[in-house]
């Protein structure tokens, strides 16, 4: 396998999460701010060429990157650049997004960027059709053993938990925390991302506690998925979908939207925690209760499901780098 | 400017008290800014909503002793287009900037023996113009139709519009909501709050039928979508893309959504600017189908208007048209930002047109009739 490493940013944290899981060997560079950070992070790439790495596979093309590709492939003409696209049409509404990623087709039309990967099979189809060298990368999240924590043991209460790590629209926040106002018997454990969250439930009069997350990180996350009896993440988009993946391997159902192609039509595992309607309450008041009466049978087949799944996204990660 | 934004941004945390505090000074200022810079503009447009109010006075006199009135404003499309299609008296109103002009309007509805004032949605100095027709009469029913859903509380403008509204219901100035979501209806209605569920309805029957041109190409219609990032144009684009043959019609279109089209090398018929309704409406007759496909709704009227200029229409899974009927098989969408599920739904409308709208003709008899079911027990309560 081609000697490589993975370069990602600190913009994007909850990407983070799974990109490091899911590559041996990432280190993180900073974004192009400044000429200081351009060229600290030119020479930081070129003491690694010096130690024999063959490529650079970039996590998203953030402020700046675009230029230290220029002038890797300047110097360097036989060192490859990839690029794992961390946005996705839904997020191009905004200009950072939509300039960054209209760079990131450019440079790759340039054969400045030898390989782009999807973490969306609806990109990958786009741009396989319209000419340029793509694959689709399974995104995934695998649990080291050491990891592993106890999990809440049931009782009366049914503690929820919400961990939107972003106060983003796409998030679809307040939506969400209307869920527990239609389950009986439940506590709120969420993510204090901004006052009106705690305004909000409140005014509505939902029971919660706060629990806010300091670090956005894989630690951090388990620590508050195995104090609940389920996790809900129904954001309207997404493409990495890490409380998902960490809450399940912890044993906890997670309840998602229906952004991911982690899950095949029909499959079993997905009708309990899939949620077609991400802005519908009531539905996913149900869906949680489904959720919690089937536990038992949702991890069963979580492990099921998991253990072809990383076949699947392994297969997908070593042809990525082969390429 | 922007520049200097990022660098505040790169260094203080966006939930620090400081980054708050310099938030809300910039606020301020640039508030003060504009109003500095705008004074002549603000001028008018006083003058403007004053001239609008004498024209609300004149029509209430028409509604002379009836049950109800219903204001809403003309400006905010969605809405007025959602209210004229609900109600028989109705009044358009925009903003009240002075609160002389909300005192004359209070006192024309005490005059005029108005039983009740529904407000659908609340403009600014709506809040003050209601608080004085309860001063004058408290008898009189104040009823609020809230269009939105919990996602807006997301803007500051909608969570204090919210919290406004609630806290009137508990002072009894407002004695019942209405909502056009049924998740909405049921959540409130939890919550504590006297509530009503209605939905939109459109009624087109005087639109021109226009004859569709033949092009052979697959004409996919995309409208009213470049405002907010909520509409999902670019994944409605992409999948267009992925349907053989297709042309997208975009109006409006932004500078970014151009640019896509361009890099997508779809072929495109868009133009940048908003167009009349009615204009719109027989320009969308030469489509295929129209998608939708945005994340989240109450009660959306473009898909309706749609239907009603005979064609398809996909939209997203997000409110309550088409639940659990065959029709709703077809046309909404549980992946919205999955354009290789929107292209497969394309095509699969395109290929049942004919059944479709068959679909829809029976289910728009049942839901006229349960719209004007819903606006009686409303209006009656």
């Amino acid at each position: 396998m081609k000697k490589y490493i993975l370069l990602y940013g600190d913009k994007k944290l909850e990407d983070n999460i799974c990109i490091k899981n899911m590559f041996e060997n990432t280190k993180k560079i900073n974004l192009g701010w400044t000429d200081f950070d351009e060229s600290s992070n030119m020479k930081l790439l070129e003491d690694m060429i010096e130690k024999g790495t063959k490529q650079f596979i970039f996590l998203g093309l953030e402020i700046g990157w675009d230029k230290l590709i220029k002038n890797i492939k300047e110097k360097y003409q036989d060192i490859k650049v990839k690029v794992i696209c961390n946005t996705q049409d839904s997020l191009l509404y905004y200009e950072y997004e939509r300039e960054n990623f209209f760079k990131l087709l450019q440079l790759s039309k340039e054969k400045l960027i030898d390989y782009i990967a999807f973490l969306k099979k609806g990109q990958y189809e786009v741009y396989k059709e319209l000419g340029y060298k793509c694959s689709y990368l399974r995104q995934n999240y695998i649990l080291q053993s050491n990891m592993k924590k106890d999990i809440k043991v049931k009782n009366d209460i049914i503690d929820i938990g919400i961990y939107p790590l972003n106060y983003t629209w796409d998030k679809n926040i307040f939506n969400q925390l209307c869920i527990p106002k239609f389950i009986g018997n439940s506590n709120l454990n969420y993510n204090v991302l901004d006052e009106r969250m705690k305004e909000f439930l409140t005014t509505m009069n939902i029971k919660n506690k706060e629990d806010k997350l300091e670090k956005i990180d894989e630690n951090s996350l388990i620590d508050k998925v195995v104090k609940n009896d389920i996790t809900i993440s129904c954001a309207f988009t997404e493409y990495f979908h890490p409380l998902f993946f960490i809450s399940m391997e912890q044993g906890v159902p997670c309840l998602i939207g229906n952004t991911s192609d982690l899950f095949e039509d029909g499959e079993e595992l997905k009708k309990y925690v899939v949620t077609l309607s991400e802005d519908n309450p009531i539905m996913n008041a149900k869906n949680v209760m489904k959720c919690l009466e089937n536990r038992d049978k949702i991890i069963e087949l979580y492990k099921e499901w998991k253990q072809n799944y990383n076949r699947l996204a392994q297969e997908s990660i070593e042809a990525f780098i082969e390429k | 400017m922007q520049k200097l934004k990022n660098l505040i941004k790169r260094f203080i945390k966006k939930d620090s008290f400081f980054y708050k505090v310099i938030r809300k000074i910039y606020h301020i200022l640039s508030t003060l800014k504009y109003k500095i810079v705008n004074w002549k503009k603000i001028k008018q447009e006083d003058k403007h909503y004053s001239e609008q109010v004498d024209k609300a006075v004149e029509i209430l006199q028409k509604y002379k002793g009836k049950e109800y009135v219903v204001f809403y404003n003309p400006t905010w499309l969605g809405v007025a287009a959602s209210t004229k299609g609900l109600f028989k008296n109705y009044v358009p109103l925009e903003h009240i900037h002075n609160k002389k002009d909300g005192e004359k309007l209070a006192k024309a509805i005490a005059n005029n023996n108005i039983k009740s004032v529904i407000f659908s949605q609340i403009c600014d100095g709506w809040i003050n113009t209601l608080e004085q027709i309860k001063k004058l009469n408290e008898n009189i029913k104040i009823k609020v139709i809230w269009h939105g859903n919990c996602y807006e509380f997301f803007s500051d403008y909608t969570w204090n519009l919210n919290k406004e509204v609630m806290d009137l219901y508990k002072e009894k100035k407002i004695d019942c909501f209405a909502f056009v979501r049924s998740t909405m209806y049921e959540f409130y209605k939890k919550v504590g709050f006297k509530s009503f569920y209605l939905q939109n309805n459109v009624h087109l029957q005087d639109i021109e039928k226009i004859e569709k041109e033949n092009t052979g190409k697959r004409k996919i219609g995309i409208y009213n979508a470049d405002t907010r990032e909520l509409k999902n144009i670019y994944t409605a684009l992409s999948s267009i893309k992925l349907v053989p043959n297709s042309i997208a019609d975009v109006v409006p279109i932004n500078e970014g959504a151009k640019r896509f089209t361009e890099i997508l090398n779809l072929e495109t018929t868009s133009i940048s600017d908003y167009i009349p309704n009615e204009e719109l409406m027989k320009r969308i007759q030469q489509n295929e189908v129209n998608i939708y496909p945005t994340f989240t709704e109450n009660a959306p009227m473009f898909p309706l208007e749609s239907f009603e200029m005979g064609v398809p229409c996909l939209l997203g899974n997000n409110n309550d048209y088409f639940v659990g009927t065959k029709l709703g098989e077809y046309v909404i969408l549980t992946r919205e930002d999955d354009p290789i599920d929107i292209k497969k739904r394309i095509i699969n409308c395109i290929e049942h047109k004919e059944e479709i709208m068959n679909l829809y003709q029976d289910w728009k008899k049942e839901f006229d009739n349960k719209c004007e079911k819903l606006v009686e027990e409303f209006v009656k309560a």
